[in-house]
């Protein structure tokens, strides 16, 4: 690490000259929409009815998604660390598949499952339940990699300790596993959390656009690009003030080490 | 009083280069020292007989595993909630097992904040928590800083010998066996080599580690009349005459390092066991010298601190070694 780091600072110019370009290019764009956002009307654009129904039900489908992933997530991921079933390989490739598919695909996808002429139709598209599955899709391998990477990095004797002391296999998981793997899990969630709320592609594709039911804070956004940019800012300044909070929230796990 | 059979278990465990076939039986109030050289199968053996019997056997692990998302009341609690108890009850009773085993001052602390002394107390609370009717401990005294050993050993004590229960102790340390324990059970890669009273082990010693607790020499070979044959020499001892029929048997020679004579030369005495050799090491222990010999066989001999600079025992230096066949003890293995 060190040595690493020894190297960096005797590298030749062109290192420093290259790493400066990658910080303005996420820096500028971030820099010109805190630069360019109506300060003076921010309160009264995102106080909007309209922006505080879109904040509404984004909170409302990221947290569902979260709490989908939650649910559905933690078990898939004990299955990845702890079984030995074969094929897990090919679980964990698919596992991984939408967070490198393009969303609108992800969207498409959903929507040839459940859809009206899907494999199961469950009447889920172009409502809010839509939404929440579509956002699960898109934020469900965040959590599973970061739980399956806790489990991993656990002690298993301590569950054998556990079991020394009368504890059944629920019990262990609960009372044991769970607690100690819980850092990992709030990780794998914040991260999923962030990418359900910033989800775009799949939501439009496969729950519509529709205010009040399905348009989350990034549809509303781009709706209100092509009608009134300052409140486009306005409801852009505050989904990142919510991504700045998550990278506060996960300081020491990966940042500011 | 007929004796209560607390423990009586046969363990197979095939892992990695470890072939473990053994089985243990202890009676109420015993306290079994389980010894043996490192990668014998002593852990696996008390992990084995744990998993056998879950929640009924109480188990201290080498590194002890309290759960470091609980704190040392909690740690202790864990297997009385498992057994059904509400919380508040099992507290109640946790804090008394601690304070039992003098840490009750700790139990609002998590394991990370304990010293190695006090989280080894916890676990064994922990460990005695449901009263079980086994108690194992793995080397309860490993990573406990040398101050707080006797702490550890007392609390040890305390608990191992009680009434109505089997306490099986996995140690190296002879005074360990000496101070703590009834029985030794000997395992030598994964084979039990020798079970019995501590007296008995130490009287006759059936393995490298119980001569080393009984601080004697022991040959292992093959009875011949006279001695023992040990590869190229036989060893005369006068006790032959005793275990006349033993001839061809696997046996052992038994001698205290006392009973060996050093000397330049090749002794004029009448001692029938000399052979040339020499010197591997010497340990000076206060007014005595244990220097350790190689020759047609391997032994240790006890000499005083005068003697080591009279003749200037160093390792390397050739010196041959005696032993008197009045000295030997020989019996079948």
């Amino acid at each position: 690490m060190r040595e690493g780091r020894v190297s960096a600072t005797t590298a030749g110019a062109g290192v420093w000259v290259l790493a400066a370009g990658a910080l303005v290019l996420i820096g500028l764009p971030l820099a010109g929409l805190l630069m360019r956002a109506p300060w003076s009307t921010l309160l009264h654009d995102v106080t909007a009815p309209s922006a505080l129904q879109a904040l509404r039900l984004s909170l409302a489908c990221s947290l569902g998604a979260l709490a989908l992933c939650l649910v559905l997530g933690v078990p898939l991921a004990w299955v990845l660390a702890r079984s030995s079933v074969p094929g897990l390989g090919l679980v964990r490739a698919v596992v991984l598949v939408p967070m490198v598919l393009p969303p609108v695909v992800g969207g498409a996808a959903l929507l040839f499952a459940f859809g009206r002429r899907g494999v199961l139709p469950l009447r889920l598209p172009f409502t809010t339940a839509g939404a929440v599955v579509a956002e699960a899709f898109v934020a469900l391998p965040f959590l599973v990699l970061a739980t399956e990477a806790g489990l991993l990095g656990l002690d298993r004797r301590y569950e054998e300790a556990a079991r020394v002391l009368g504890a059944g296999p629920w019990s262990r998981f609960v009372h044991v596993t769970l607690p100690q793997v819980a850092p990992a899990v709030a990780a794998g969630a914040a991260l999923s959390w962030a990418r359900a709320l910033g989800e775009f592609g799949a939501t439009i594709t496969f729950a519509g656009n529709l205010p009040g039911r399905t348009q989350t804070l990034p549809l509303a956004v781009y709706v209100a690009l092509q009608t009134d940019r300052d409140a486009a800012l306005a409801l852009s300044v505050l989904l990142l003030a919510v991504s700045v909070a998550v990278i506060a929230g996960l300081r020491g796990r990966w940042t500011w080490r | 009083m007929a004796l209560t059979r607390l423990l009586d278990v046969d363990v197979e465990v095939q892992a990695g280069s470890l072939d473990l076939r053994a089985s243990l039986q202890a009676d109420a109030g015993d306290v079994v020292a389980l010894v043996g050289p490192n990668g014998s199968g002593k852990s696996t053996l008390l992990r084995a007989v744990a998993a056998q019997r879950p929640g009924e056997v109480g188990l201290v692990f080498q590194d002890r595993l309290l759960f470091p998302h609980l704190n040392a009341l909690d740690n202790v609690a864990f297997g009385l909630r498992r057994a059904g108890l509400g919380k508040s009850e099992a507290r109640g009773q946790a804090q008394g097992w601690l304070d039992d085993v003098g840490v009750g001052h700790v139990a609002g602390l998590r394991p990370h904040a304990l010293s190695g002394g006090q989280a080894q107390r916890v676990a064994l609370a922990r460990a005695l928590a449901r009263r079980p009717a086994v108690l194992l401990l793995d080397e309860p005294f490993a990573g406990v800083d040398v101050s707080a050993v006797a702490d550890v050993r007392h609390a040890v004590r305390t608990v191992a010998a009680a009434p109505n229960r089997v306490c099986v102790l996995v140690t190296h340390q002879p005074v360990d066996v000496l101070a703590l324990a009834t029985k030794v059970v000997v395992l030598e890669a994964g084979r039990v080599v020798q079970a019995g009273s501590v007296a008995d082990v130490r009287n006759r010693p059936r393995s490298a580690w119980s001569a080393r607790m009984a601080g004697v020499n022991l040959l292992a070979g093959q009875a011949e009349s006279g001695g023992l044959r040990v590869g190229a020499v036989v060893v005369a001892a006068v006790a032959a005459a005793a275990t006349a029929g033993l001839d061809g048997r696997a046996a052992f020679a038994v001698f205290h390092p006392r009973a060996v004579t050093l000397s330049a030369e090749r002794p004029l005495t009448s001692a029938r066991n000399a052979w040339p050799g020499q010197v591997a090491d010497v340990d000076m222990e206060g007014d005595r010298a244990r220097v350790r010999w190689v020759g047609p066989v391997e032994l240790v001999a006890e000499v005083t601190p005068g003697a080591v600079a009279e003749m200037g025992l160093r390792p390397g230096l050739p010196v041959w070694a005696s032993v008197k066949a009045t000295e030997i003890d020989l019996y079948p293995a």
